[in-house]
């Protein structure tokens, strides 16, 4: 559950940053929309970082190590 | 690098005449691979070649920036132009990602299909009995015959992740200094992009500094079998990356200072943004797969 909650959580910012691009591409700077996406990305990204912090201190998931 | 204003007509290409710059870098590359081709094949003159040929290559960056900055600001570019621009970007992104897709597919490919199968999973049980040496899949490993030695890991609560934290930092300094910049609030701007380029250097040095801990500390290397030869190459690309966006953070900070861009028209600054959320997002998937998942 929590890795699919990550790996959800990473796919939506994948999506946002390719939503940017495409503003990018297509308004030429003058649409506030290629901004809001990537402020939307990096929100989802410090989400995604907590997440793991909180998952890791509940002991929901575990890093690699070395067996 | 450039700007659009309309100032040109829209339906005329600005194209520059007689600019040395193409047969330079032609000139640049040439002599780097040729060089580094002598370098491999033990010949004296090889790593000189490489020295010159990168100098000369970072002389026509600095010199064909300088050209494409001066015509944008001298108003000769026009909406066509600002739509190649635009569309070299997408196809540098999609370069970019499949690049990073190749290194990524192989480091899951390993980890999903080519280790379990050493170990004799699924119908690659034969494979097992015939290796007879008990080997164990499980991941992080450096396979059978445990190429390189025993080694240990970097865990993720240490560099790893505070290097995220530095990156994700950096990633909202990039932001706020974006809207200042579409809000036409300079100082802010030029502050927090000072700030960005800065914790993308911070990054590369502890990057560098975790290198140097797993070679001494983890007996982790290059050479660690499956492990090391994608944990290695996955790490260093993205870290040149950083290096490369953060040297291009630098030159659109020092053009921000000299008053160039306005809140409509920057899309050098777009671009260098946007690829700096991209090595964020690249840093991330790193983290979660190659620390974590």
């Amino acid at each position: 559950m929590t890795r699919l909650l990550i790996l959800g959580c990473l796919l939506a910012i994948v999506l946002s940053l390719g939503s940017a691009l495409i503003s990018l591409v297509r308004n030429k700077g003058e649409s506030s929309r290629m901004v809001q996406a990537l402020t939307l990305r990096i929100g989802l990204s410090v989400l995604l970082f907590v997440l793991l912090l909180v998952a890791w201190r509940l002991g929901w998931i575990e890093p690699h190590v070395t067996r | 690098m450039a700007h659009a204003p309309t100032t040109t007509a829209s339906d005329k290409y600005y194209v520059p005449h007689g600019s040395p710059w193409p047969i330079i870098g032609s000139v640049a590359l040439f002599t780097t691979v040729g060089g580094a081709a002598m370098w491999l094949n033990h010949v004296n003159a090889g790593p000189w070649l490489v020295t010159a040929g990168l100098a000369l290559l970072i002389f026509m960056f600095i010199g064909w920036f300088g050209v494409v900055i001066r015509e944008s600001e001298g108003r000769l570019y026009n909406e066509a132009v600002d739509r190649s621009f635009r569309m070299g970007m997408m196809w540098f992104i999609f370069s970019e990602v499949m690049f990073f897709a190749g290194f990524f597919g192989a480091l899951l490919y390993a980890r999903q299909f080519s280790v379990p199968w050493l170990g004799g999973e699924g119908t690659k049980l034969l494979t097992a009995v015939v290796r007879g040496d008990n080997f164990e899949a499980a991941w992080p490993t450096n396979g059978p015959g445990q190429i390189g030695g025993e080694f240990t890991t970097i865990p993720a609560f240490g560099l790893p992740a505070i290097n995220t934290a530095i990156l994700l930092a950096s990633g909202v300094t990039i932001t706020i200094a974006h809207h200042a910049l579409r809000a036409g609030q300079r100082q802010v701007l030029n502050l927090f992009l000072a700030l960005t380029f800065l914790l993308g250097f911070l990054f590369v040095y502890l990057q560098a500094t975790e290198y140097i801990e797993a070679y001494t500390h983890h007996n982790l290397k290059l050479s660690t079998g499956i492990y090391g030869s994608t944990f290695f190459p996955l790490t260093a690309f993205h870290g040149f990356h950083v290096t490369m966006g953060a040297i291009m953070l630098v030159v659109v900070w020092l053009r921000c200072l000299k008053g160039h861009f306005t809140p409509t028209h920057h899309f050098a600054f777009e671009g260098v943004a946007w690829y700096w959320h991209f090595v964020d997002v690249v840093w991330l998937g790193l983290f979660i797969f190659v620390y974590w998942l």
